[in-house]
């Protein structure tokens, strides 16, 4: 049977000197045991920065660490977990694990035990995931093969923060029906910590005039984006949830389109 | 904004560019002759983004499947102007005392290149038939779709130039639109050709084409873009004549002419 939780540690970030209950679970104690240094670690969002508890397999608190994008740095351990109260931030998926392969790292977030129903991978990577609910498994498969694709072209260029917010994009996904234009919505977000949004002023006027002719664009968002002239995309994003993300990359895209808007990689 | 500012402001422009276009609309525009002022806000400014464009538009090899042409052909297909003109192509074909046509259910409506997609929308409100659009540009393709499915217009695609639409086409084809202004780029003679056959027998092809004429304000914007279609009444009508239409309407309509024609039983 699954025990859901051991003992709970009490820690407070480095950086922003947040204080914090994290729970070790049998899950992370059995984690520690079978990785090599001994220990894992758990992975506490914090914004622009992640706190990271070490965790030995005995549930004790072995240090802790903030890092600024994970992916890519120095860390002790290839496994990361990220506490539970993480998944608020979605809508269908209770838990997942993605393993980057040559990037050297899994990270992985369940609310329960960690068990997952889709699995998909591609080249050297690998994605699991447990949804609460889904409508079709062949239209949660086209996003879940998409995204992969997308993850896999961007490996280079993905943090942690834009690899949370690609898969938040997942999840808001994976009961919508596929369509055409949305077909660069994993691209755009796991480059985001690169893209720069530039307004083009007599884009943004001309279409302003007719903006109300087009009652499915979100107006709010919209204007947003077109007061965001300079502004990192990623900034823009980062403290949205799933749903929120979608309806703003989706916007993003439409202006793209029309060349009122332009993505610029810096 | 006044059609003179937009004028004015498309000269400045091209007097700045060293491109053999540029010289050709500079012509035309000392040559134009406006009989009629256009009073559609949205068509004013639509145009006057575009003259702000054209130094750059002008370099590029296909302009018309530029974002810049994407924005300005989205507002000037939503203005009441140009629906206006295609609601009365609509009515003209099909809605006359003598015409009392019907294209049966089952037969397709096309639309060729259908740029925003207001040309499929308008004639879906009169006939509840099938629909589909056939394009080849992927970013077209996304943006007319985009508008399609919010309207919750379902529509067939066609991901293919107009040369080859008859080896994808999975349906028997009762009207083909050819109206919006992507079409302006393309023969319209090569258009019409395919078109009539795709058609089955007794279904019309539905056109909408810039009028070649002095006083046409459209023309020296589409004649610096690379327009391949601008027509008099007469080289329409022969167009027409040799493709063996029946029925057919030819009419001259602000600054454009707008025709129809049925293939014959």
């Amino acid at each position: 049977m699954y025990i859901s939780s051991v003992r709970e540690i009490k820690v407070k970030c480095p950086i922003c000197e947040d204080e914090c209950s994290i729970v070790v679970d049998s899950a992370t104690l059995t984690s520690a045991r079978e990785s090599p240094s001994g220990i894992v670690g758990l992975a506490v969002p914090h914004g622009d920065h992640v706190m990271i508890v070490y965790v030995d397999s005995e549930g004790r608190d072995r240090g802790v660490r903030v890092y600024k994008t994970i992916i890519g740095e120095e860390i002790p351990t290839k496994l990361l977990r990220l506490t539970p109260e993480f998944l608020r931030e979605f809508s269908i998926l209770k838990g997942f694990r993605v393993n980057l392969g040559r990037r050297n790292i899994v990270i992985e977030c369940f609310n329960e035990e960690p068990i997952t129903l889709l699995h998909s991978k591609y080249k050297d990577l690998s994605l699991e995931l447990l949804p609460s609910e889904l409508n079709s498994f062949k239209i949660a498969s086209y996003w879940l093969n998409n995204f992969m694709r997308e993850l896999e072209e961007a490996i280079y260029d993905i943090d942690f923060r834009t690899l949370m917010k690609g898969l938040m994009m997942l999840d808001s996904s994976l009961n919508s029906p596929p369509k055409v234009y949305t077909r660069n919505i994993f691209k755009v977000v796991l480059s985001s910590k690169n893209l720069f949004i530039v307004v083009d002023e007599d884009g943004k006027e001309l279409f302003t005039k007719y903006l109300d002719l087009l009652p499915w664009l979100y107006r709010g968002v919209v204007t947003k984006i077109l007061e965001s002239n300079g502004t990192l995309l990623l900034d823009l994003i980062k403290n949205l949830d799933s749903l929120s993300t979608r309806k703003f990359i989706e916007s993003l895209l439409s202006l793209e389109r029309r060349g009122i808007v332009r993505l610029e990689a810096h | 904004m006044e059609l003179e500012n937009v004028i004015d402001l498309l000269k400045s422009q091209l007097e700045g560019i060293d491109h053999p276009r540029a010289k050709t609309v500079l012509k035309q525009l000392q040559e134009l002759d406006l009989k009629t002022n256009i009073n559609d806000s949205l068509v004013l400014d639509s145009l006057y983004y575009l003259a702000k464009k054209i130094p750059i538009l002008i370099s590029y090899k296909e302009p018309w499947r530029s974002k810049e042409f994407r924005l300005f052909l989205e507002c000037f297909t939503l203005s009441d102007y140009y629906k206006r003109t295609l609601n009365t192509l609509i009515e003209t074909t099909f809605k006359g005392v003598l015409r009392k046509v019907k294209i049966p259910q089952d037969k397709m409506i096309i639309e060729f290149y259908p740029g925003s997609g207001v040309g499929i929308e308008i004639i879906s409100k009169v006939f509840p038939n099938k629909l589909a659009i056939m394009e080849s540009y992927r970013e077209d393709l996304d943006f007319v779709v985009e508008r399609l499915e919010h309207q919750g217009l379902n529509v067939m695609v066609y991901e293919t130039e107009y040369k080859d639409i008859g080896e994808v086409l999975s349906e028997s084809v009762g009207i083909v639109l050819i109206v919006s202004p992507i079409t302006w780029f393309y023969s319209l003679s090569a258009l019409i050709d395919k078109a009539y056959s795709i058609l089955e027998e007794g279904g019309y092809i539905l056109g909408m084409c810039l009028l070649d004429s002095p006083g046409n304000i459209l023309k020296p914007f589409m004649s610096a873009l690379g327009e391949a279609s601008i027509l008099t009444y007469g080289n329409l009508e022969m167009i027409l004549i040799s493709k063996y239409l029946s029925r057919t309407n030819i009419k001259v309509l602000n600054e454009f002419i707008i025709f129809s024609g049925m293939k014959k039983w």
